[in-house]
């Protein structure tokens, strides 16, 4: 069984691996998105609100970044703003394939998600796991 | 739209409308605020943002996204010379003062940050041209 660690760790070597290739950098900006959400939506963070949204099928990803826009601690704000670029980020690089993409935003998807998983976890997971989805 | 003048944005989207301007990009930012009933706390949002970010700002441009959501939503790029750390910071900056902005009016903070996301992000490094003296 693979972890949000598992799949930013595959993104950061891929994009050094290719970091010319412009595909390359689309599938490492989409792939950090998803290191950082499904990492976000683990037990120890966002359980309340995938227990709240079971069986949702559309707009789950920006009501995810909303609900953790809610949150009144400090840390929590700037995860959720960390979330929204890096799906801001995701739908560049999956869905306007013919728009300019620079590999600064695919570095900015590594380095935000790396954040997330490693360093916030620290300040933020104590509020999140107390909060029930509305 | 970028610097918090609501007006001016309406005052666009008329005359677009008087013109006929078959697309007009103020008239689509202007629906996005209206229908998310943000449109009395856009300005002094906009405005905090820019104060932040006032010295380092080379540009900064706005879109529309409706991709995995179910409403539109606003993104405004905010293009910096600066490094990640300093970009880090800047972020985090204009989120402390808009938080303590909508505690201050006693305003909902996450109703504005869920319609516009103001992102900081490196902006090009400037080549100076390089002069080559020709040799008959």
């Amino acid at each position: 069984v693979i972890d949000a660690r598992d799949i930013i760790d595959d993104a950061i070597d891929s994009l050094a691996l290719g970091k010319t290739l412009e595909a390359r950098q689309r599938a490492v900006a989409s792939r950090s998105y998803y290191a950082a959400y499904h990492f976000l939506l683990s037990p120890a963070c966002g359980q309340p609100f995938a227990v709240g949204t079971s069986g949702r099928k559309s707009g789950f990803h920006k009501q995810f970044i909303n609900w953790l826009y809610q949150s009144k601690d400090p840390s929590v704000l700037l995860v959720a703003h960390k979330l929204d670029s890096l799906l801001d980020n995701r739908v560049l690089a999956d869905y306007k394939i013919t728009k300019f993409f620079s590999i600064k935003f695919a570095q900015d998807s590594v380095d935000f998600a790396s954040e997330i998983i490693d360093i916030d976890l620290q300040s933020y997971n104590s509020v999140l796991d107390k909060r029930t989805y509305p | 739209l970028i610097s918090g003048n609501i007006d001016f944005l309406r005052r666009v989207a008329d005359e677009d409308k008087k013109n006929d301007q078959k697309v007009s990009n103020a008239a689509n930012y202007l629906a996005i605020i209206n229908r998310s009933g943000i449109a009395g706390s856009f300005d002094d949002h906009q405005k905090i943002v820019s104060s932040v970010l006032r010295s380092t700002r080379t540009w900064a441009a706005p879109d529309i996204r409706d991709e995995d959501r179910d409403e539109q939503s606003l993104v405004i790029y905010h293009w910096v010379l600066a490094d990640r750390a300093t970009r880090n910071r800047l972020q985090s900056e204009i989120l402390d003062a808009l938080r303590a902005h909508y505690q201050n009016i006693k305003d909902d903070l996450s109703r504005s940050l869920s319609v516009v996301l103001n992102r900081v992000v490196e902006g090009p490094q400037m080549v100076a041209p390089v002069a080559v003296a020709s040799v008959a």
